[in-house]
Order: structure tokens, then C-alpha cells, then sequence
């Protein structure tokens, strides 16, 4: 390889003469050219609009989309390295930055304005806003689809950047949470029915909710006063589990909030540097598992978690995954 | 018989270049594109800041809207970013910037003496090889809230350094973006910078509208390219769409030492420099901007010396006569297209142009009048992407009047067309470095300048190089 290197630079310079300097230049710069062009294009490429059908009422993924339209953040997109969502952002439910929708179904949009530059959109530039939006379309009793899709718009409106499609998943990966939170908050009010005395002596509790109830006056009826009782327990039991489940869900939500804010805390204050002559980034903590990047010496790179003998970080061009503490040392 | 032969060695060495360039440029192009990573930073203030280079540039070094709000700004963002407790200990908001290259320069109708083998006359002179730009080392920052810097040591090989620029700025007055005070040697504000533009080489890496004087002119003043000493009053508003400023300067080109282009102790007048800008929207293609300037100045004639020990120093500048640059301009964004227009209307002294000094009317030659000429340029850029950008410019300066009427012969002396074309290839943009893959083609045709002649000359640069900072 290295003797057809050597013969091509010596037989460039002896054809010179022949086919003339500016001509060669002429085509050294039109066959790079070509190959910055080609190479650049090949990134140019929009994700496409995130859609999934859920086995799921309408009603309840609705609920769900508008908390995630109402949370105040917008995910999978960060201004500052050391940031991993969007705050700030704003429920709206009209907006300029995408065409009006005249398809069937509820749509939501989540709006950030004054951002800069975020990551995860198409040749992102400039200052401008952030916006997602939602819609969920009814397919039937117990279907629904959704529709994700994240643009930024400079506030100069040279170029619209959409997303790589890694905010429109991040943002599904919310509604999914919540989704899942529900189905087992409802599995444990369901447990706890099971388990409440009153619930076998009960034929109608699956068919109406106990609100909803037949109330039964004890003065006109002594036959219908055993069935007042067991409603009556049956209806203290599941308000306690729910009271129950309620003070857990707050209690584990203080938690995470707590957690996150101490992540916060650590991503923004501590940033370490690799000082081997060259560290892997794995997928994960462990020595085999897949390499994501190698880094080279000096390399910053910002701390996201900590372990024992790993740390999570994300490297400077954005690549997360674990690093072995011992290659790492905090910046002086 | 030997005609066969002579066809075969071609052919075969033809096929032999044609493989080995192929392969060389196949190597090439293997290095760039695995060597690539996607666009995120550039030193310095993306260090600082954590942020993408893409949040001020359209491209490097062209700043997009929210860089030159940035900028004007005082290099600050505007929220709590901008405490120190955000930034990295080991941020050091230095950028080193220098562009190691292989040029080629050549010139039509060069006058050369004669040789032993050869007659003295005109002929096209071309010399190419690899070669260094000079370095900048640039330093900018915040001194506290509100209290910008900027400090550019400059050099090239062999050469002392000198200061490209170095002020201090008192941002938002009053709490007003439409107050702020910069103190020492900076940039004229104009849009249209020529310090951020992207072509390099010799012929190409200068707007001709920005330098321009007429033969024969003694016009100390650079150009309004060159960067000057003084004190600048600027304002805009807080997206920075709308801008104003105005400077007095020293009458010295911006050398210090109260210098005027190599004559010592010579500074004794102000000019005056404005500029207007404003952007507006347009449905459909985002934020246009239009804009005026101009430059007012006063430049010497002829200086009081004085002789010791037979070495004659000018001490003081004399005689000094009007001169003035004025112009309008326009950025209009079209989607991935953006053009930089720009007309400019130059005046000098009569004095000036005939280089004549200002105490001796008399030898100004009969008919003599103040030299003007009109000038502009189409400048486009089409981001393909924020890593690649392709560059083309058309430009010309037209003198409308000759200062010496003896050159009616010759009206076109001094005239200027030109042309570039170039693209800058970013394959690596981290907030630890930055790398451009630069190339460029450039040429201007000099209207009757050939000295044995006096015909038009034609220089022409080709530039290859990598142009990084980090």
C-alpha cells in the first residue's frame, strides 16, 4: 500500500507537466469536493414522525399525553453539555411552528422557547423554539394511536431543523411510564379488592364503581342491611388502598425528584478527564461489555452517576456509557 | 515505428498516474471521512458555555443571529450561564488559530529583468508550495458582568507580533443594550465582517471594496477592513436585529504608537466611523438585514521632520485632507442560501490622490481632481450543512474619476474584478478544537497596472489547507 502511495505521489508530480497544474488542482478540489458532499449529505436525514398504536383506551392515553404535555420538560434534547432535557417548557394548545392539523383525533403541543441550539435536531442552529406535538386518534374502544413529532424553528426562520427521532422517543418513553404507572396502580387497587373481605361477598363489584352504588337506607329496610355493610367495607377498604397507594406514589415521586436533583447537582459540578493513554467507553458497567467509544488521554468528559468502581459519564460529543474510575482523574 | 511506442509509454503512464492518483485520492478522501464526527463545538466560548459551535456560527466563523446578539451582548448569554460558578475550572478562554497550506500565486505581466539566457520584459511569474499562515492567539472574554474584553496578538513567520485588536467594552449602560462603550484597537462594526468571512488565500482572503485606494494615492487609511484605535459608542436591541454605532478613531490606521502607516509621531486628527443596521422578517424566508455606513477621516499629506546624525524622522503629520468611504449593504437569507451585498461609494483629497502635499497647492497638475470610485460584491454561502459550506464571490471597484487628468488615457487604471469560489469542509467542530478542510480559487484582473505595459494584470491563488483552532 505504502510503495502504491509513494508511486502515485512520484507519478502525480511527473504527469504535472502533462496535464497542467491548474487542471490538476481543478480536479484534486472538484473529486474532494465531491466527496465532502457526498459524505455531508449522508447525515442530512431527518427521523421520521413517531407513530405507535396502544392497546389502550383512548381516554387513558389522552390522560396520560396530556401529563406529559403539562411536565414541564421536554426529553431526549439538552441545550448545555452538562443538561440532558429541556425545562421551561410550556403546554400550548395551538402552535405556529407545525402546519394545522386537519386529521381526526386530540392534539397537545409542548412549546420551549429561547432555546439554543439543542441537541438531537437536524443541523441545529441559532436560537429558537422547541416544540412537540402530540396527537391521539380513537381507533376503537380499547385502541388508540399516537402521533409524535419535534421540530425546532429558529426565531430567525432561515431553517427549520426536525428531530433525529430521539426526542419524539424519549417523549414516548414518558408517556410510557405513566402508562405503566397507571396499569399498576389499577393492578394493585385490583389486588386489594381481591384481598378485601367484602369483595367476594360482592357480585356487582367489577360492573360499577362504589360511588356509583345504590345507596340503601337502613331505617326502611332491615332485609338490605347486611349488603349496606359489606358495600360500606368493601368501599372503606378500597378507599384505603388507594390512600395507601397514593401516599407511596407521592413518597416514591419526592424520591425521584430528589434523586434527579441531586444528578443535577453532580452533572453540573463535577467534570473528570481521562488520564490513560486511551479508555473505552462501554455500553456498560462491566469490563466485556461493548465498546461505545475510545477515548484518548485528556479527554473530558462530564459524570453522570457513580458506582463503585464505574462511572457513567458522557463524553464531549455526547456518546454515553461507563468508564472504569481508575482511568479517569478529576480536572485540577 | 516509434510512434507506437511513444503512444504505448503514454497510455501506460497515463493508466499509472490514473491509478496512483486515484489511489492517493481515494486515501485522501478515507482520511476525511473516518476522521469526520458530527459538528457540536468550537473553542473558547463553547468551552465556557458547554454549547455547540452551531449556536453562534451558521458556520464557522460566520456568526448567525443569536452569535451576533451574543457579541453585542458583551459575549454574554443573558441568564445565569454567564456566572462563573457554571464554568469549568480548567476553562482558559484562549484560541489558538493558524492554517497550515499549500497555495499557489501567480501574476500575468510581471515586469523581470533580464537574465543570461533570457530577455528582461513581462511574463507570468507562478510560485507554489506548502506554506504556514500567520497564528492568531485570541483571548475574549468577560472581565466581570458587563465588562467585555478582547485581546488578539497576531503574527506570521519571521515577523513581531502586533495586535490585531485589543479593547475593553462597558456593556448595557444603564441597564440598556442601546449603551455600550469599547475602548482600544477592534473591528469597525460592520455586518459585512471581513474578519468572519470564509475565504483564506491571497487574492480571495480580502474584500478589495474594504482596502481600496487608487494608484497613486497617499491615503494613510487602510480601509475600513483595517481594524482602528479609538472609542466606540454601540447599541441594539435585544435580538440584535436593529444596530447602531458610531466611532471616533485615531487618523492612524489603527497602528499604535500615535503611528500612521510607519511615520512616527504623526497622529494629530479624528476620523469618524457609523454604521446602521437593522433586520426585519420576510414571510417565508426569515430574517433579511439591510444597512449603511461610513467613514469620515482626515489623513496627512506631509509631516514636519526632523534630521540627527543625518537619519531624517517625520514628527509631526501636516497638511492633512478629506477622505471618505460610504456604503449600504444587505444579508439576505434564502433557506440554505445566504448573499451578502454590498455597493461603496470612495472619496479622497485631491491632494490625496495626486500625492501632493497640502502646502504646496502649486504642484498640483492642472485640471487635478479628488479621485472616486464606486465598488461592490455578491458574496453567496450555501450551507449544505453546518459542516460543509460552499463560498463564491463576485467583485469589483471601478474608479469614476482619475485624480490626474493626464490618465484619461487610461481610465481603467486601478480597477479591480474579481472573482472566488472555495468550500470549507468542517470535519471536526468539539468545544476542544476545531478543523476546516479549506479550498479555494480566486482571481482578479487589475485594470493598466503592468509597469512596462500598462495593461491589465491577472493574479490568480489556488489554496489547500487545514484551518483549525483550538
Amino acid at each position: 500500500m505504502a510503495e502504491a502511495v509513494f508511486e502515485g505521489v512520484f507519478a502525480c508530480t511527473r504527469m504535472l507537466p502533462a496535464i497542467g497544474l491548474r487542471r490538476a488542482c481543478a480536479i484534486c478540489l472538484s473529486i474532494l469536493f465531491l466527496c465532502g458532499l457526498c459524505y455531508s449529505r449522508s447525515r442530512d436525514t431527518a427521523g421520521a414522525s413517531f407513530s405507535i398504536d396502544l392497546d389502550k383506551p383512548f381516554a387513558e392515553v389522552l390522560s396520560a399525553v396530556s401529563d406529559v404535555a403539562h411536565s414541564g420538560s421536554i426529553k431526549g434534547t439538552f441545550e448545555y453539555r452538562d443538561e440532558e432535557q429541556l425545562n421551561g417548557a410550556q403546554f400550548e394548545e395551538k402552535s405556529q411552528l407545525f402546519p394545522a392539523w386537519s386529521g381526526p383525533g386530540k392534539v397537545l403541543y409542548k412549546v420551549r422557547a429561547k432555546t439554543l441550539s439543542p441537541s438531537h435536531f437536524l443541523n441545529s442552529n441559532d436560537v429558537g423554539t422547541v416544540a412537540v406535538r402530540f396527537v391521539v386518534q380513537e381507533l376503537s374502544a380499547n385502541s388508540t394511536r399516537l402521533f409524535i413529532d419535534a421540530v425546532f424553528i429558529e426565531n430567525a426562520r432561515h431553517h427549520g431543523h426536525p428531530s433525529d427521532g430521539y426526542v419524539e422517543t424519549c417523549e414516548f418513553g414518558e408517556i410510557g411510564k405513566r402508562l405503566k404507572d397507571r396499569d399498576r396502580v389499577q393492578t394493585q387497587v385490583a389486588a386489594g379488592e381481591q384481598l378485601s373481605p367484602g369483595h367476594e361477598s360482592s357480585s356487582r363489584s367489577d360492573t360499577s364503581p362504589p360511588e356509583n352504588e345504590p345507596k340503601v337506607n337502613p331505617a326502611t329496610s332491615s332485609a338490605t342491611a347486611p349488603v349496606e355493610v359489606v358495600d360500606s367495607a368493601r368501599l372503606a377498604d378500597l378507599q384505603r388502598v388507594i390512600g395507601e397507594q397514593r401516599t407511596l406514589l407521592a413518597s416514591e415521586s419526592a424520591k425521584l425528584d430528589q434523586m434527579e436533583a441531586q444528578a443535577r447537582q453532580l452533572r453540573t459540578s463535577e467534570f473528570v478527564r481521562v488520564k490513560a493513554d486511551r479508555a473505552e467507553l462501554k455500553s456498560l458497567p462491566y469490563a466485556h461489555a461493548r465498546v461505545v467509544e475510545a477515548l484518548a488521554r485528556g479527554q473530558e468528559v462530564t459524570v453522570l452517576s457513580k458506582s463503585t468502581y464505574w462511572y457513567q459519564v458522557r463524553s464531549e460529543d455526547g456518546k454515553e456509557g461507563w468508564i472504569s474510575h481508575a482511568l479517569l482523574e478529576v480536572q485540577p | 515505428m516509434q510512434l507506437p511506442d511513444v503512444k504505448c509509454r503514454q497510455s501506460t503512464s497515463a493508466m499509472r498516474f490514473l491509478r496512483s492518483f486515484l489511489t492517493v485520492a481515494l486515501l485522501l478522501s478515507s482520511f476525511v471521512i473516518v476522521s469526520s464526527q458530527p459538528g457540536h463545538a468550537i473553542p473558547a466560548f463553547a468551552r465556557k458555555y458547554g454549547l455547540p459551535c452551531s449556536a453562534c456560527h451558521i458556520g464557522w466563523p460566520i456568526l448567525n443571529v443569536f452569535g451576533q446578539q451574543f457579541r453585542d451582548n458583551g459575549y454574554q448569554i443573558g441568564n445565569e450561564r454567564d456566572s462563573p460558578i457554571y464554568q469549568n475550572p480548567s476553562y482558559w478562554p484562549i484560541t489558538f488559530r493558524v492554517t497550515p497550506q499549500w497555495h499557489l500565486e501567480s501574476q500575468t505581466k510581471v515586469a523581470v529583468d533580464p537574465t543570461l539566457t533570457t530577455p528582461g520584459g513581462e511574463q507570468t511569474i507562478t510560485n507554489h508550495g506548502f506554506d504556514l499562515s500567520g497564528l492568531d492567539i485570541w483571548t475574549a472574554g468577560t472581565l466581570y458582568k458587563n465588562i467585555s474584553f478582547s485581546v488578539l496578538p497576531s503574527m506570521a513567520e519571521g515577523d513581531t507580533f502586533h495586535f490585531e485588536n485589543a479593547w475593553v467594552r462597558f456593556d448595557n449602560l444603564l441597564n440598556s443594550p442601546w449603551l455600550n462603550f469599547k475602548f482600544g484597537k477592534f473591528e469597525l462594526d460592520t455586518l459585512l465582517s471581513e474578519k468572519r468571512f470564509l475565504t483564506l488565500s491571497n487574492v480571495g482572503g480580502s474584500w478589495y471594496n474594504y482596502h481600496f485606494l487608487p494608484q497613486g494615492d497617499i491615503n494613510g487609511f487602510g480601509g475600513i477592513g483595517d481594524n482602528q484605535i479609538g472609542i466606540e459608542l454601540m447599541g441594539h436591541s435585544k435580538n440584535s436585529y436593529a444596530r447602531y454605532s458610531i466611532a471616533m478613531l485615531s487618523s492612524v490606521d489603527g497602528n499604535p504608537g500615535l503611528t500612521s502607516a510607519g511615520q512616527g509621531g504623526t497622529a494629530r486628527t479624528y476620523d469618524v466611523y457609523a454604521n446602521l443596521n437593522e433586520g426585519f422578517q420576510v414571510r417565508g424566508l426569515g430574517v433579511q438585514r439591510v444597512g449603511v455606513f461610513g467613514y469620515f477621516g482626515r489623513s496627512p499629506t506631509y509631516f514636519l521632520t526632523q534630521t540627527v546624525d543625518g537619519v531624517t524622522t517625520p514628527i509631526q503629520a501636516k497638511g492633512s485632507k478629506s477622505f471618505s468611504r460610504v456604503g449600504a449593504y444587505g444579508w439576505w437569507f434564502l433557506k440554505a442560501l445566504d448573499i451578502e451585498t454590498l455597493y461603496m461609494h470612495g472619496q479622497d483629497s485631491v491632494y490625496l490622490g495626486n500625492g501632493v502635499a497640502g502646502n504646496d497647492p502649486g504642484a498640483l497638475p492642472a485640471g487635478a481632481v479628488g479621485p472616486t470610485w464606486n465598488g461592490g460584491f455578491v458574496e453567496a454561502h450555501y450551507t449544505v450543512n453546518p459542516q460543509f459550506i460552499f463560498t463564491g464571490r463576485y467583485e469589483l471597484v471601478h474608479m469614476s474619476r482619475q485624480a490626474n487628468p493626464t490618465l484619461a488615457a487610461t481610465p481603467n487604471l486601478g480597477n479591480v474584478d474579481s472573482f472566488t469560489i472555495g468550500y470549507r469542509w468542517y470535519p471536526i467542530m468539539f468545544s476542544r478544537a476545531g478543523l476546516a478542510f479549506h479550498n479555494e480559487y480566486a482571481q482578479a484582473k487589475t485594470g493598466n497596472t503592468s509597469i512596462l505595459t500598462g495593461s491589465d494584470q491577472t493574479i490568480r491563488s489556488v489554496l489547500i489547507g487545514f484551518d483549525f483552532d483550538y
